[in-house]
This record gives C-alpha cells, sequence and structure tokens, in this order.
C-alpha cells in the first residue's frame, strides 16, 4: 500500500507551459497544500515514466486530446489518434487501469467528445470554461 | 491558523552594487496568517509598498525567502511570477489602473483571459463580479465616464477575476473622497470576513485602518512592530505610533534633513511620471531626477539614461517617452523644485500612464489592418507593446508572439500581419532619426512634448 495514502495524485499532460504552470498554481493557491500533489509532464513519454513507479502513480490524469509533437505528424486526427491509444494503454492495463482519466481540452466537437467517451473517461472538461476553483471542486468530487 | 505568507530575512535593494542603491527592505521576518486583515503602515518610503511588491512578484528581492502557502517564490522563473499573480492575488491599486479602450465588464474579465479562461465564460463571471460590487448600470460604460469611486469599484472587481485568496490593496483610498473611501473600506471588510480572504493594505492613513486585524509597523526600510487589534479602537491602539510619526515628520532634528522638499519633488514626479511602471524602474528613476535637481547631471545625462536599458543601469524607457519625461523636468527645474509647483505643471500637461501609451501605440500600429481584432487579442497585443517597449523582449520575439495562436497566449494574427506591426513598432526604437510620420500619432507625441 502506498503510504501516503491520503495525498492525491494528479497528473497534468499537457505541451503548452503556460498552461502548466496554472494548472499547478491553482491547486497550490486554492487547494490544500498537504492534500495534493501536483505534477505536470508535456508528453505521454514523461507521463509513461510517472507510470512505472509505484510512487509517481498518479490518482487521476488529466490530458488534453489534442498535443502537437516536435517531430511527429501533427494533424488532428493523428493528434487524437495518440491519445486515444494512451488512454487505452492505460485503461488495458491492469496495475494502472484504476487511474481515472479526465480529458481537459478546448475541443468541443462532438465527434471528438464521442470517439473518446467510449474509453471509459471518467469526464470530459472544457480548459476556458472552468473557473480555478471549480477545477478543484471536480477532483474533489472524485474522492467523495 | 495555518500562514498563507512568510517571509524570512527579506532584504530588497533597489539597484544594487550601483552608486543609486538604495536598501528598502531590511531583514524583514513576518508571517500572516490565513484570514488575516493585515496592514503595513508607516511613513512615505519607510518601504512598506517594496514588501507588497516582494510578496506579490513584482519586485525581484535579492536576499532572503517569500513562501505562499508553504512555497517559496523566489525561485520561481518570470512566466511563473506572472501566472501566480494573476491566479494568487487581486491588486488593488491607488491609480485604478484600467484599461481606458476596454468597457467595465471587459476590464473585469481581462485577468480572466490572460489564464486562458474564454470569453464567454469569463464575461459571465465578470457580470457576477460587477454585480456584487453595485455597479452594474456602468457595465457597457468605459472608465473615463465614471467617477473615481466607481472607477475604484471596478477595479476591485478586476482584483477578484481570478478569485484569489491574497487581496492586496496599495494605497486603496488615496484618490477618492471620504464617502466612496468608506466605501472601499466596507469592501474590503467583507472580502476579508464574509470571503475569508487575506486582505493586504498599505496606507499611510491612520484612520483607514480601523478594520484592520494586525498591523505592521514600518520605519527605514524594516517592520519595527507587530501589533495585533483587539477590543480597544483601532485608533486609539495606533495613536502611540502616529504620534511618534507625526513628531517625526515635523521635527526640526536632522532626521527631516534627509528628507528634503526636493527629494520629496523627485518622488512625486517618479511615481507620477512613471504610472504603471514597476517599482524597480521608478525608483531608478527617481535617482536619475535627484542627481538633475542637485546637478550632477545634465539634461544630455538624464535623457541618455532614462532612455538606457534597465540592464545597463538606465531605466529603460522607450525613445519618445525619455524625451518627453526629459523636456518635462526640464520645465519644472527652470522654475521651481517645490512639490505645489509640480502638481501646477503635472494638472497642466498631464503624462500619459504607460495603459494609454500602450493604447495609443497599439492604435497606430493597427492603423491600416483590415482585419478584425478581438477584445482579447488586443489585451495581448497589448502585453507585447508592452514588454517590447520596456525591452523585456527582443524584436524577433515580438513577430513569434503576435504569430502565435491564440491559444497559446499569442495574438493569433496572420504572418504577413505579424511582420508588419512588428516593423512598425520596431520604428519607435530606431536610433536613426525615422520619424513616425502618421499624422494623428506625431501631434499626439507633440502634444505630450
Amino acid at each position: 500500500m502506498n503510504v501516503k495514502q491520503n495525498v492525491r495524485k494528479i497528473l497534468l499532460i499537457d505541451s503548452n507551459e503556460i498552461l502548466r504552470i496554472y494548472f499547478r498554481d491553482i491547486f497550490w493557491i486554492h487547494g490544500n497544500n498537504n492534500l495534493y500533489e501536483v505534477e505536470v509532464v508535456s508528453s505521454f513519454e514523461e507521463a509513461e515514466k510517472k507510470l512505472e513507479y509505484k510512487d509517481s502513480k498518479p490518482d487521476i490524469i488529466f490530458l488534453d486530446v489534442v498535443m502537437s509533437i516536435k517531430g511527429a505528424k501533427n494533424s488532428i486526427e493523428n493528434e487524437i489518434n495518440r491519445s486515444v491509444s494512451f488512454i487505452k494503454k492505460i485503461k488495458n492495463d491492469k496495475t494502472l487501469s484504476d487511474i481515472k482519466i479526465i480529458i481537459y481540452s478546448d475541443q468541443k466537437e462532438k465527434a471528438i467528445k464521442d470517439k473518446v467517451a467510449e474509453l471509459g473517461i471518467e469526464g470530459y472538461l472544457i480548459k476556458g470554461e472552468l473557473m480555478p476553483k471549480e477545477i478543484i471542486k471536480f477532483v474533489d468530487k472524485i474522492y467523495e | 491558523m495555518s500562514e498563507i505568507i512568510k517571509t524570512e530575512n527579506l532584504n530588497l535593494w533597489y539597484d544594487k552594487g550601483k552608486p543609486t542603491e538604495v536598501h528598502s527592505l531590511k531583514d524583514v521576518n513576518i508571517s500572516i496568517d490565513k484570514g488575516d486583515y493585515v496592514s503595513f503602515f508607516g511613513p512615505s518610503g519607510c518601504g512598506k509598498t517594496s514588501i507588497l511588491y516582494a510578496i506579490s512578484g513584482i519586485d525581484r528581492f535579492q536576499e532572503g525567502k517569500v513562501f505562499i502557502n508553504n512555497r517559496d517564490i523566489s525561485g520561481l522563473t518570470n512566466q511563473e511570477l506572472a501566472i501566480f499573480r494573476q491566479t494568487g492575488i487581486g491588486i488593488v491599486f491607488q491609480q485604478f489602473n484600467l484599461v481606458p479602450s476596454l468597457t467595465v465588464l471587459k476590464n473585469v474579465a481581462l485577468p480572466m483571459l490572460f489564464v486562458g479562461i474564454s470569453s464567454e465564460k469569463a464575461d459571465i463571471e465578470a457580470r457576477k463580479l460587477i454585480e456584487r460590487l453595485d455597479i452594474l448600470d456602468y457595465i457597457d460604460r468605459y472608465p473615463f465616464e465614471l467617477s473615481g469611486g466607481q472607477q475604484q469599484r471596478v477595479g476591485i472587481a478586476r482584483a477578484l477575476a481570478n478569485d484569489p485568496p491574497i487581496i492586496i490593496a496599495d494605497e486603496p483610498l488615496g484618490n477618492l473622497d471620504s464617502v466612496n473611501a468608506k466605501k472601499v473600506l466596507n469592501f474590503l471588510k467583507e472580502l476579508n470576513e464574509k470571503d475569508g480572504r487575506t486582505v493586504i493594505m498599505v496606507t499611510h492613513e491612520a484612520w483607514s485602518l480601523r478594520d484592520v486585524k494586525t498591523i505592521f509597523h514600518m520605519k527605514d526600510s524594516a517592520v519595527t512592530d507587530i501589533q495585533k487589534v483587539k477590543n480597544t479602537t483601532t485608533a486609539d491602539s495606533i495613536s502611540k505610533h502616529l504620534n511618534e510619526q507625526l513628531s517625526y515628520m515635523s521635527s526640526s532634528d536632522d532626521k527631516k534633513e534627509e528628507y528634503p522638499e526636493e527629494k520629496i519633488s523627485a518622488r512625486i514626479l517618479a511615481n507620477f511620471l512613471l504610472r504603471g511602471y514597476s517599482m524597480d524602474e521608478i525608483r531608478r528613476f527617481e535617482s536619475f531626477v535627484n542627481q538633475r535637481f542637485e546637478n550632477k547631471i545634465d539634461k544630455k545625462e538624464f535623457h541618455k539614461f532614462a532612455n538606457m536599458p534597465f540592464k545597463d543601469g538606465g531605466v529603460g524607457l522607450w525613445k519618445k517617452k525619455a524625451e518627453r519625461v526629459t523636456q518635462y523636468l526640464e520645465e519644472i527645474l527652470e522654475e521651481k523644485k517645490n512639490v505645489e509647483h509640480i502638481y501646477g505643471v503635472l494638472e497642466k500637461n498631464p503624462e500619459m500612464s504607460i495603459f494609454d501609451e500602450i493604447l495609443s501605440i497599439r492604435n497606430w500600429v493597427l492603423e491600416g489592418y483590415t482585419g478584425k481584432i478581438t477584445p482579447t487579442q488586443a489585451a495581448a497585443l497589448d502585453q507585447v507593446i508592452s514588454d517590447r517597449i520596456r525591452n523585456f523582449i527582443p524584436a524577433d520575439k515580438v513577430v513569434e508572439l503576435l504569430d502565435l495562436s491564440k491559444n497559446k497566449f499569442g495574438v493569433g494574427l496572420s504572418f504577413r500581419a505579424a511582420q508588419t506591426i512588428s516593423e512598425k513598432l520596431e520604428l519607435l526604437f530606431s536610433e536613426d532619426n525615422t520619424e513616425i510620420n502618421t499624422e494623428t500619432d506625431s501631434k499626439d507625441f507633440e502634444k505630450k512634448l
């Protein structure tokens, strides 16, 4: 069992640096510091490293569905597919499948929402539609 | 109760290591509990504004630590500090600092746009705040259509935009009549008692301390006494300090000699001419004004220092601004240097704050641009202009930021438009005598000169 059982471990994957700082700040500024442990990474590769160890395995992952990667073929379709296969990988891995996945994106298209909805995600949040405290409330509800 | 702010051996110098060095905070060790209502109180120049600026990450301190919710902010990058200021702290300014080209609604919504909240959502949240401040009737008005009291309420609504747990009020009553000042005090009290926010006020007026729970008395850049206000009235409990302060200000002993009228004049001028600039920039400017007053430097040298990049020891004002303020100073020098006279000159010939200045530059660079600019884009463009005229970013970064998509906090212009605007902007900085040949603009600048 994890020793720090009560700490709420959250991982954000987003290629936008400003958003990563902002997301971390939300929990630092508004949250109870001892309650949340927020990690932010910019790529799926970095995220996968965090998943390898029990200590850094998160309870919740926030990720965008559309993130361009340097040196890769970046089209909306490719980007969505990359995110989908990342989610599937987690959901198909017994040691990881209990991680809650939340899409945190600016993509509002129904087709995209439908595509990820069937993967068993915990929520689909639109970045621009949530005030800082609303994000914390959403997380707190998951733990209730 | 847990502490929301703590400082450890905080030391801040302006212009450290230079002849103009000012040691503005000396070994400050304080802690502020969550939900407290505190004030830094003391005479002009005692360091109270510096401490606000250090806590809110506006000014970099050279020694010591500042913890916000147990996290040390001294190691944060400029970008991290900028985002921290948007999310963690709401600042209410003495001069309101509203954006003149935006309506009340858009002024309040602006800080939300900076952290990526959509304009629809920001408008909804801004409307709630405007309603709370009881200024819904003015929601579509522009700042110049409002009284000082109304503008300050817009300023408070804007400070609350991202729902920050800490509210900082820097001499919030300075420009208000007594009725409006009382309204602002009542509101600060409500933010503290009803919302549970931590409120920090800087003031030099004893009567405005009436609701404060903790008073940090400051003198000569240090916190000299910490006072918990309990059952006795605030006015009673601070009378001792106030009397000390009054006798200090009015005494004719040698202490007063440290603040001759010329120095006070320099400070007033610096604060007024550089409204909207950082304390670092203002302090350095003030030291050059002092040197000019004392005739240690001539007009040409003053202009050179005003224009020279900040990192090289100057104030970093852009060309035209440096020219204007130099001219102002000469006008004042030709006559008298007393405070009354300065107010007279400034009243006749008001200098633009940096916000108005950015607006006039923005309008100028956008002349001939046929596309549509949304308020968000305008705000992002203003940020780029401000960063450029203050030399925070190099010329080539301007094109990149103008072209960068809105989702990535850029302005989102086409590459061609970005390049045109950037080239135009650079004309302001060119060393040759390229004159700005837009009619309205040159007129505007002449008027100011």
